[in-house]
């Protein structure tokens, strides 16, 4: 996340000729930056570096959100996606999607997935791995990404979804094995590993996208010029490479198109959250 | 000829001037920045990350790992002189090191200090070079279960380490779990203690009730004695005496060993060391009745223990590729955004970064101890500062400290409400050094507690089943038994008497 609003700021800045500030405000699953720029001035000054939880996560888990999002924000561009790797221990007698599933049929619901956060894309993903196969796993929760991995290279958790950077270094390694990616297409980054979709799952995609976005009552005239910045920035060869050195890949997408992408994530995510039940709050 | 080939390689690219002139950049940063109270390392690095962009990966994280062992040494200075911690590893440091300003030995306190980060620095850097991969692997042996045994044995030993009341210990202790447990639960995702409000949701920062209890707490009570300054008595010796050498060096090899090896668990590593070093030292020296008015070995352990534990907290983020804290998990980004994926591949595809920034940390600790040691005297009296300018100054630093950890005011106002706190604590009497003990290890007593219990689906057995697990909580239960035997009973009233 980080490393993708770095990157793109960077080069927007050049584009618009002023610095864009990178200003990290967490909390709350990044509820708390997304309230922030939901109630500033609309005057094209702060924008929001929204992903899929901002947008189509947190209203589903939430009962009380500070911000809509689809009425508070209005969409300058989507700039890039990632998807999760599913990695097992390097010893593990896991060796693609089919074996997953039958070890986790046999395992009636303790084969043991590692979540690297509640609520999390990773988590949600799992969840839709779960209603998508029929099986159960026995989720286990992490504060983050790191001490999860561990436990995995460690063989003491079966399997995890990671995002691509997290697990790189111990894939390239050879401490973790990589079995499927869950976005539609392949990972740039580890173009080996076949999809979900690929392994008998059609249709199976989970990712989480980067986009900017301004508050609403932004002018039309400001958002333009915002939106023209962002798309040479991801337009840039030297930005796609390094946002492939991270696992995901530019994405290049109209504001329309990019307004249907988060109405029909908002939906798909939601029937996730009401199948599985999870909530936050 | 491996290890003599890499130290060479490593410090022809360290000794270089650009990487030279970086490392100093990043140590004098990090010193400035441990030493004003609330500015932390992370806030510091993200807002230097920018700057790095245009630097050789290497020169970057030689810079970056400067500010983050700069900050260790400079946030014990607060700590001795005003009683204030910077960073959670120097807690520990004003439970001795204060009370040695106190005495007038501020000078003493802060040199000692210094030396034994540097003996720490130059072992722990020797370390890495020779055991890195093995301790990795120790690193990776570390699951739920065998961290659990690790809290408990650390919360236990931090009643040991406790002065005064046994009664106030455990009420500091289980104030700071209560503390600990505000935010959203790790496993249902359920807000706890967090009245509906947003900003709670995610916890209290640790620098909120440092900054609180600590600092405002610290100021209210000195004001309320009415002192004019905050030390009573004028800096009488700068230099540590050849008795005080002799005294300090044992705990210092000690506390080298215990941070070197504590320092590679992620989560924690650094902290849990200066406490364990504390309460080892506190048992085996031979001047234990001193401890806690000032005793020399209670600064030179801890202190020699987390500079070890933050060179050694590099290991798993160079051979695993895993941030064993926010501050790496920065760096681990600075590096992916140079390029470089930090994982297992980083000796062998990067040797000149990987050999360089290890011969860099060592230039650095000597850095450190060429800056700081010429300082000593200037620091120390700083604490004779009257307090009508020491006080404001004190206040902003806090307040800019505690901004800067969410860019919003929220903290602020809890800083004062536990402001107040610390000062009814200190009109109490009581001690709350193991407050914040527990504010840290609470929540991660009951994370790898339920977590081992996920995991083996509600079989207890697994704490004792493994081997790591096994032997701590042994340790523990010895512990408790040493407290609870009468002799020891007596032994901590007659301190507390002697208050």
């Amino acid at each position: 996340m980080d490393v993708v609003t770095r990157v793109v700021a960077e080069r927007m800045s050049e584009e618009l000729g002023q610095p864009i500030v990178v200003e990290n405000k967490p909390g709350a699953a990044g509820s708390i930056a997304a309230e922030y720029v939901a109630q500033s001035e609309p005057d094209g000054y702060v924008i929001l570096m929204g992903q899929t939880s901002h947008f189509a996560i947190n209203p589903g888990l939430y009962s009380t959100l500070p911000y809509d999002p689809i009425e508070s924000f209005i969409p300058i561009s989507l700039l890039a996606d990632a998807p999760n790797v599913v990695v097992v221990p390097a010893n593990s007698p896991i060796k693609n999607m089919a074996d997953l599933i039958d070890a986790a049929r046999k395992a009636d619901g303790s084969l043991t997935l590692a979540v690297s956060s509640n609520g999390t894309v990773s988590h949600l993903t799992g969840e839709l791995l779960e209603t998508t196969t029929g099986v159960t796993f026995n989720h286990i929760p992490y504060k983050g990404a790191a001490p999860a991995i561990v436990d995995v290279v460690g063989g003491r958790i079966d399997f995890m979804l990671s995002s691509i950077p997290t697990a790189l270094g111990q894939i390239r390694a050879g401490g973790l094995r990589p079995i499927a990616v869950s976005a539609d297409k392949r990972s740039p980054t580890l173009p080996d590993v076949p999809t979900i979709a690929e392994q008998g799952y059609p249709g199976f995609n989970a990712g989480t996208w980067y986009g900017l976005f301004a508050p609403a009552g932004t002018d039309a005239a400001i958002i333009d010029t915002l939106t023209d910045a962002a798309q040479k920035a991801i337009a840039d060869p030297e930005i796609r490479a390094k946002l492939q050195d991270e696992g995901g890949d530019t994405l290049i997408a109209t504001r329309d198109e990019f307004r249907a992408k988060i109405k029909a994530d908002l939906e798909k995510w939601g029937e996730v959250i009401r199948i599985s039940g999870a909530t936050v709050n | 000829m491996y290890y003599v080939d890499n130290v060479v390689l490593g410090l022809s690219t360290a000794l270089s001037l650009g990487n030279l002139l970086y490392c100093f950049l990043g140590v004098f940063l990090g010193t400035a920045i441990g030493v004003l109270p609330g500015l932390g390392p992370v806030a510091t690095i993200a807002m230097l990350l920018p700057i790095t962009y245009g630097l050789d990966p290497t020169t970057a994280l030689i810079m970056l790992a400067g500010i983050y062992y700069g900050a260790q040494y400079g946030g014990s200075t607060t700590a001795i002189l005003i009683n204030l911690p910077g960073e959670s590893s120097a807690v520990v440091a004003t439970l001795d090191g204060h009370q040695m300003a106190r005495n007038g030995r501020a000078g003493v306190a802060l040199a000692t200090a210094a030396i034994g980060s540097f003996v720490a620095g130059t072992i722990a850097t020797g370390v890495i070079v020779l055991f890195a991969p093995i301790l990795a692997g120790f690193a990776i042996q570390f699951g739920a279960a065998e961290y659990f045994a690790l809290m408990v044995l650390g919360l236990i030993a931090s009643v040991v380490l406790a002065t005064g009341s046994l009664f106030h210990a455990l009420a500091m202790i289980l104030i700071g779990i209560l503390l600990g447990f505000v935010g959203i639960d790790v496993n249902s995702g359920l807000a706890r203690y967090s009245f509906g409000s947003m900003q709670l949701s995610d916890g209290i920062d640790f620098v909120v009730i440092a900054m609180g209890v600590f600092g405002l707490g610290e100021i209210m009570a000195n004001i309320h004695e009415q002192s004019k300054q905050i030390t009573t008595q004028k800096v009488t010796s700068l230099w540590p005496t050849r008795e005080d050498y002799r005294r300090m060096w044992k705990p210092i090899l000690r506390g080298t060993g215990i941070g070197s090896v504590l320092g590679v668990l992620p989560g924690g590593g650094a902290l849990l060391s200066a406490f364990a070093a504390y309460s080892i030292e506190k048992r085996v020296s031979p001047n234990r009745a001193e401890f806690g008015h000032g005793a020399i070995e209670g600064i030179a352990a801890p202190e020699s223990a987390n500079n070890a534990g933050a060179q050694t907290s590099f290991i798993p983020m160079l051979t695993l590729g895993i941030p064993s804290n926010a501050v790496m998990a920065m760096m681990v980004g600075a590096l992916i955004i140079q390029g470089i994926q930090p994982g297992p591949s980083v000796i062998t595809e990067n040797p000149t970064l990987f050999w360089g920034l290890i011969a860099s940390m060592w230039i650095g600790n000597l850095m450190l101890v060429v800056l700081n040691l010429p300082l000593v005297g200037m620091w120390a009296k700083l604490a004779t500062i009257p307090y009508y300018f020491l006080f404001p100054a004190i206040l902003m630093f806090c307040c800019v400290g505690v901004f800067s950890l969410e860019n919003n005011n929220f903290g602020i106002f809890l800083m004062a409400g536990f402001g107040l706190f610390g000062y009814a604590l200190k009109r109490l009497g009581a001690e709350p050094a193991p407050l914040l003990l527990a504010f840290i290890l609470g929540p991660m007593l009951e994370e790898y507690f339920r977590r081992a219990l996920l995991i083996s689906r509600g079989d207890l057995s697994v704490f004792v089943t493994s081997p790591i697990s096994a032997t701590l909580l042994a340790v523990a239960a010895i512990l408790i038994v040493i407290v609870l035997l009468p002799g020891v009973t007596q032994k901590r009233e007659v301190v507390f008497k002697e208050d």
